[in-house]
């Protein structure tokens, strides 16, 4: 097993740290206009050799015979590739979410108070947004310039706002607020509703409950006289676009399950659905067809790493394990195998990215199309697709003259193997993004930081210790940490240093959930500094060398 | 809360004492008439009488007549079989499932070999009675909990003291560290099972060699040959046996990959071991074989442990093992419905294994596996007369058991279930009083 | 009210439909077996023939209409689908577990088709099971009758269309225990245990009461009332008090079974089935006077303080008092071999062949209130067939084939590695469990216990 490790760490600190850095540049002149470029304007479109012209965050013009006035930036894109902006349909983009007390107090646990127990479907998302949230730097270097985001938390978690990736405030960011209510399926912790049984009778309740509420509080608008005053219930109005179908539920349902339940609510209570970072779907086709939900696929699916022979254990190799991962793999091919099949059935779909990492989204999209998906059909998947299903078609989606200037530029056609992404224009505000090259630390470098570090992290509910030991091989650095709040030890992965900065992730578990940490540190001689988050909690982290702990 | 516990206590001393007023066992000579005797070991033999004395089968014979003080018991139709033996229970350790204060299974610490599960045996637990009017009259109560649990016991289930019960064989168990998760529940990572798992061998591997310098100290000490004082150390006191051969090491272990690494163990080690749960045995039947350890397999009646198994491996398992060559005794790890070892063996039967090695594997098998075959295990001149009678092979739940004698001793043939059913099938009064 | 009421149930019917129309029928001849038929005798050299899932003749020398297969038993032995009234397999979630009552949720909301368990009932003859809400509240969730139509990964296609509603109970230590020791609400006594059902149906009474006059009047001239807030837990339990769910109470000491009859008495509520019931036997005449069921275990005992004055004989002496008994699982061990728990009756009581038959084929189906549909081998009903090497009561009993609606879901000469539906393309450690987990009655439920 052992082996399998060093073999997928290997692969992450060759390919992984060739990161690209968001350059933001200041613009002289709203005019901007991208030369020679090849672009797609929209899915199954190709224009060759073109231009587009924008102007104050619109596009003006867009073809072969654009006449770029003086004084415009230009931005040569010679033998690139362009794209409408894409279009995230759903995510916890710039979310912070306030911790969480860990056992709130219930004297009644049969019935907690909604806002405890994960109800609260009036939320929105203004208090949580932040534009400097590292969320929304990291998808607009993926190419994407709009996303869904909502809070994150329970059953109900609030409501979500359309967003530009791009901003000053948080404020700013949002395009369209309250677009849709966000569902999931997520019991409350020792109290009602705690699993699936209560949780699907709590909705029922709910809605049933918000249809007289408000059935009520209409006739008592229209005639008040002698009527009791309806009490104003937060949770309840919340409902009330949905049950008007101004608005849909986009309801989490990952895997086939989940899904299956949502669609049962749907026919039962009768909302519009998206079903949201679904995973499983390659079996309910013709389910969702019939039932007229949309569907937004997550990002993050299982990771098909390629089989290197040495990583199989001899004595593991028997005919029962080569069984087990032959079907391992048919799965895998299902789960990127089922875009093509919702595209070849007319199931209008897009993208989420619950839990995905936007930096790998590029190599899931291409398996996607490795997998029969069209490059066509993936492009409309994220842009024309999701415009529609939220109704901002005539914005965005497409690179026409008169739309929101959203753009994607890359270097070769995006679905090809080594395309990367140079710029992204986010209502007329470019981007740049520029290689990194995959530094190679030099060994005094190298030297300075392996070895044993012990660390002391101050977290709100006290200090966190353990020890780091970073070791190398080769140039490559590898290493694991260990830490006092769960006891587990961790390994390091994408270990990335460059002179005095380290910075790397490790997951751990913590009441059973994988969390992820990020370090950044910057080295002195025996000791160092940094930050540990995770979350969107960050803590401040010291460390010193231990001199007997060099071996 | 204590003070239900206390109540929950009460009432089970109370039922104890009731259960001391039943009617005696009897002791004397009885010959056992006209049966169909299932030796085990000698085949099958019509017509023949079984003449039990002083606790022991006297002779076996077609004789129909005796002296005055036998009492004849004609078996006519009738089929005489040992005593079942379970090889792994938690009979007379525990009372009611759910009572914590009435288990005595799993003692405090990982490593306590010295702890004697048979001191903690309950001779008047009502459950012993249920259990050996079934045909079932000899148990090994083992420990659970840590690497080194405790030590197991054989008793035969009839007795007033453990040491009555007690029937010679006692001897450590190894909870062998596990690689596998624990169950579905079980969320730990991959890695940190394999923390565990190792840091535990570690651990095992300390004791070992801990015990070994024990051995050398003390074997010194018996010749002479040296001042070094042995200070009180009953872990490895209770080892020494193991570590010396004169007792198997029983050595639960479960997982096919673990099995693997028990094997390189007791090997390694020079360890006399007896497998015992061995759920995943069928994955290594040749290797067990080849390393000639014997297996305490069971639950028979159990799922297959992982999702991708096929339905039947529990009860096939012993069958599998049993045809690579190893030896197989059968276990239900039970403490209420120990009485279904039978029909654990009838299901290895069922699936696979032949009948008779089902009948062996919970009779001379287990005899065999703890020394104890010159006493049990078969229907032998010498034997101690532990066996039953019924009207027909115990497989089979339409079978009747009518007697039980326990080293010679006639058993009521009564318990909790039977005394209920006599009271209950038709209640005095009934609906109206 | 009613009338939304209305179109709910119309929606489901329609829902229910289209289900029907979606599971597979099959159609089958399977000929020259012993023919045990549960309601009609035991037939020698018998043949059964299914037609588009039905059982469409039963008799000697059938022959095979073009195209349908036809399937040699000789030497075999032929008998309905066991049903287990107890079970909590193909259950994402088993137990609400966070209040002592919860009539609102309902099992069909957390019913998982990938569940091998389904293919491992299957191999022990079992064709219906009862997926039961646990055991932790007073009034439990409603409970969903499913069908083992393995192989399909779709909720609807293992519920048993049209079976009627059920709803679980319970009595004594669970409920007393996950609330009051565990919450220290009410209930901590089996007194307090009584209050809640008593509480509950008043409550549901008032509730119906309230919602019937404002549909009396809501459309009056003139009105101006406000609907009665809607409460999805009253909805349910005022179902149970116009007796359209069967009730199925955990429970296990005579007393409290004694309670309960009273309380239904009380409230006119007569549809009822005793779970477990450990101690049924006890007050067997009572039971039978009321007209309630009992679905116990063959032999198990002494796993609990409330278990603890129990006997193997129950069933048997259930039986013999004339209350209609069926043997359960609650497990998904004991569930792969119903056959042979049934078989121990032979042992504790000596019960008949048929009679020891009745306690897992028909007994249960009247239990959940589908013997109209199956139980027995009759022409008309639902083609649930096994087909078994040895008689099913002997311990060489193996299940060789099973039928549901006429499709053979289990073949034992079929039968291959890994028959999951779906696989986790990640996992890499492998589940090894420590012991086969029983009594999943109290899934769920282990933060709310102290122990």
């Amino acid at each position: 097993m052992k082996k399998i490790i060093w073999v997928f760490l290997f692969i992450f600190t060759v390919l992984g740290p060739i990161q690209a850095q968001d350059i933001n540049l200041k613009p002289v002149t709203g005019t901007v206009a991208v030369t020679n470029v090849n672009i797609i304007p929209s899915p199954g479109k190709y224009i060759e050799n073109a231009t587009v012209l924008v102007r104050d965050g619109l596009i003006t013009a867009v073809g072969t015979n654009v006449s770029v006035p003086p004084g415009a930036r230009i931005i040569k894109s010679d033998s690139m590739y362009l794209y409408p902006g894409f279009i995230l349909g759903m995510s916890h983009a710039g979310i912070t979410m306030p911790k969480q007390e860990e056992r709130p107090e219930v004297k009644d646990p049969g019935n907690p108070p909604n806002d405890i127990a994960g109800i609260t479907p009036g939320r929105l998302v203004n208090p949580y947004l932040e534009v400097s949230h590292k969320s929304i730097e990291d998808w607009r270097a993926s190419g994407f310039t709009m996303a869904q985001t909502a809070p994150s938390g329970g059953m109900l978690p609030g409501k979500g706002a359309m967003v530009l990736l791009k901003g000053k405030s948080g404020g700013d960011l949002i395009l369209k607020n309250e677009s849709f209510l966000y569902a999931t399926f997520d019991g409350a912790r020792r109290m009602y509703p705690s699993n699936i049984l209560g949780v699907m009778a709590k909705y029922r309740e709910l809605y049933r409950q918000a249809e007289y509420a408000q059935m009520f509080r209409d006739s008592y608008l229209s005639n008040p006289t002698g009527k009791e005053r309806p009490m104003y219930n937060e949770t309840l109005e919340a409902f009330y676009p949905v049950i008007q179908k101004q608005i849909p539920i986009l309801f989490k349902a990952q895997e086939i399950l989940p899904a299956q339940r949502a669609i049962l609510l749907k026919e039962e209570l009768d909302f519009n659905l998206v079903l949201t970072d679904l995973k499983q779907g390659w079996d309910l086709t013709q389910e969702i067809k019939n039932s007229n939900s949309r569907v937004l696929f997550s990002l993050e699916l299982p990771e098909w790493k390629e089989k290197k022979k040495d990583t199989v254990k001899e004595e593991e190799s028997s005919v029962e394990k080569l069984q087990l991962d032959e079907r391992k793999e048919e799965f895998l091919k299902k789960y990127y195998g089922q875009m093509g099949e919702f595209a070849a059935a007319g199931i209008l779909f897009g993208f989420s990215g619950l839990d995905a990492k936007p930096g790998e989204v590029q190599k899931a999209l291409q398996k996607m199309v490795e997998n029969g998906l069209s490059e066509d059909a993936a492009l409309a998947a994220l842009t024309t697709n999701p415009a529609s299903m939220f109704g901002i078609n005539r914005l965005v989606g497409t690179v026409e003259n008169g739309k929101m200037a959203n753009l994607v530029i890359s270097s070769k056609p995006y679905f090809e193997k080594d395309a990367k992404i140079k710029y992204v224009m986010v209502e007329g505000e470019l981007f740049k993004y520029e290689e990194k090259e995959a530094s190679k630390a030099d060994p005094e470098t190298i030297a300075k930081a392996t070895g044993t570090w012990d660390y002391k992290a101050d977290t709100p509910d006290g200090p966190i210790t353990g020890t780091l030991i970073l070791q190398e091989t080769d140039g490559v650095l590898s290493g694991t940490i260990s830490n006092s709040l769960t006891g587990q030890e961790s390994v390091l992965q994408d270990i990335l240093l460059t002179e005095d900065r380290l910075s790397f992730n490790f997951d751990v578990v913590i009441t059973g959930e994988r969390m992820e940490v990020i370090a950044v540190l910057t080295l002195s001689e025996d000791t160092f500094e940094g930050s540990l988050s995770s979350s969107g909690q960050q803590y401040t982290m010291k460390g010193t060398k231990s001199p007997n702990g060099q071996d | 809360m204590k003070h239900i516990i206390f109540t929950v206590l009460l009432a089970v001393l109370a039922i104890a004492s009731v259960q001391a007023q039943n009617p005696k066992a009897e002791y004397g000579a009885f010959a056992l008439t006209n049966a169909t005797l299932h030796t085990v070991t000698n085949g099958i033999i019509k017509n023949a009488t079984v003449l039990i004395r002083d606790g022991k089968i006297e002779e076996i014979s077609k004789q129909t007549s005796f002296q005055e003080d036998v009492k004849v018991i004609d078996c006519s139709g009738k089929h005489i079989f040992p005593g079942m033996i379970d090889g792994g229970t938690r009979l007379g350790l525990s009372e009611v499932g759910s009572v914590s204060l009435t288990q005595d299974y799993s003692e405090i610490g990982d490593v306590i070999p010295h702890m004697e599960a048979l001191s903690a045996v309950n001779p008047n637990s009502a459950l012993i009675p249920v259990t050996r009017v079934s045909g079932v009259t000899t148990v090994l109560a083992a420990p659970s909990g840590g690497l080194f649990p405790g030590k197991a016991s054989l008793i035969n289930l009839h007795g007033y003291t453990p040491k009555q019960m007690f029937a010679g064989f006692s001897t450590p168990v190894l909870n062998f560290p596990q690689s596998g998760k624990r169950g579905w529940w079980d969320e730990r990572t991959e890695e940190e099972i394999n923390k565990a798992n190792k840091k535990t061998m570690e651990e095992l591997d300390d004791i070992w060699q801990k015990v070994a310098q024990y051995h050398t100290i003390d074997s010194a000490n018996a010749a002479g040959s040296t001042s070094v004082k042995l200070d009180y150390y009953p872990e490895m006191k209770a080892l020494l046996p193991v570590y010396r051969q004169e007792v198997p090491l029983l050595v639960e272990v479960n997982k096919a990959k673990d099995i693997k690494k028990a094997l390189e163990w007791v090997k390694e080690k020079n360890v006399r071991a007896i497998f015992t749960g061995v759920s995943e045995g069928f994955r290594v039947a040749e290797e067990l074989a080849q390393a000639g350890i014997p297996v305490i397999v069971g639950p028979v009646l159990s799922t297959p442990s992982r999702d991708y198994d096929r339905f039947d491996r529990p009860y096939a398992n012993p069958g599998l093992m049993k045809e690579a060559g190893v030896k197989v005794a059968i276990r239900t790890m039970e403490t209420e419905n120990v009485r279904n070892l039978p029909y654990n063996a009838g299901f290895a039967a069922a699936y696979g294994m032949s009948k008779e090695d089902a009948l062996k594997a919970i009779t001379i098998v287990p005899a065999e596996l703890f020394d104890v075959a010159d006493k049990l295990g078969s229907i032998e001149e010498g034997k101690q007369a532990t066996l039953f009678v019924s009207t027909g092979h115990p497989f089979e739940t339409a079978t009747d058991v009518e007697h039980v004698f326990i080293d010679g001793w006639k058993i009521p043939m009564q318990s909790r279930h039977t005394e209920l059913y006599e009271e209950f099938l038709q209640r005095s009064p009934g609906l109206k009083k | 009210m009613k009338k939304q009421f209305s179109l709910i149930i119309m929606i489901s019917l329609f829902l229910v439909d289209s289900f029907s129309a979606q599971t597979k029928k099959g159609d089958v001849l399977i000929k020259n077996g012993t023919v045990i038929t549960v309601t009609n005798g035991t037939r020698e050299n018998a043949d059964v023939l299914i037609r588009n899932g039905k059982i469409s003749g039963i008799g000697q020398n059938l022959s095979a209409p073009s195209g349908v297969q036809v399937i040699d038993a000789t030497g075999k032995y032929i008998m309905p689908g066991i049903i287990d009234a107890h079970s909590h397999i193909a259950l994402d979630a088993v137990n609400e577990a966070t209040q002592p009552v919860t009539a609102q949720v309902w099992t069909g909301d957390a019913l998982n088709p990938l569940d091998v368990g389904i293919y491992r009932a299957l191999a022990g003859g079992v064709t219906i099971s009862h997926a039961m809400h646990g055991s932790a509240n007073a009034i439990g969730g409603q409970n969903e009758t499913i069908k083992h139509r393995w192989g399909t990964v779709k909720m609807d296609d293992i519920r048993m269309e049209g079976a009627p509603r059920t709803i679980k109970f319970a009595l004594g230590e669970n409920p007393t225990r996950v609330h009051g020791e565990g919450s220290g609400l009410l209930p901590r006594t089996r007194m307090g245990v009584e209050q809640v059902f008593r509480r509950s149906f008043s409550e549901a009474k008032e509730y119906m009461e309230a919602w019937d006059e404002y549909n009396n009047n809501k459309n009056k001239r003139g009105f101006k009332g406000m609907p009665p807030i809607y409460d999805l837990q009253k909805e349910v339990i005022a179902d149970i008090l116009r007796g359209e769910i069967i009730v199925h109470c955990h429970s296990y000491r005579a007393d409290e079974i004694l309670m309960l009859m009273e309380v239904f008495k009380d409230y006119g509520i007569e549809k009822l089935v005793f779970q477990h019931a450990n101690e049924a036997f006890k007050v067997a005449p009572e039971i039978a006077e009321f007209g309630a069921m009992a679905s116990v275990f063959a032999d198990w005992w002494a796993y609990k303080f409330e278990v603890y004055y129990s006997t193997a004989y129950n069933a048997a002496i259930l039986t013999q008092n004339g209350v209609n008994t069926s043997i359960n699982s609650d497990s998904g061990e004991l569930i792969r071999h119903l056959y042979h728990e049934a078989a121990k009756t032979q042992k504790y009581g000596n019960l008949t062949d048929h009679q020891a038959l009745e306690l897992i084929t028909l007994n249960p189906a009247k239990q959940l209130g589908i013997d109209n549909r199956v139980g027995s081998l009759e022409v008309g009903k639902d083609g649930d067939v096994v087909i078994f090497e040895n008689h099913p009561l002997s311990i060489y009993a193996i299940p060789q084939m099973t039928f549901v609606d006429g499709v053979k879901y289990f073949d034992i000469k079929e039968d291959r590695d890994d028959i999951r539906i779906y696989v986790d393309p990640l996992e890499e450690v492998d589940v090894m469990r420590e012991m086969t987990e029983h009594e999943k009655c109290m899934s769920n439920t282990w933060e709310f216990l102290n122990e």
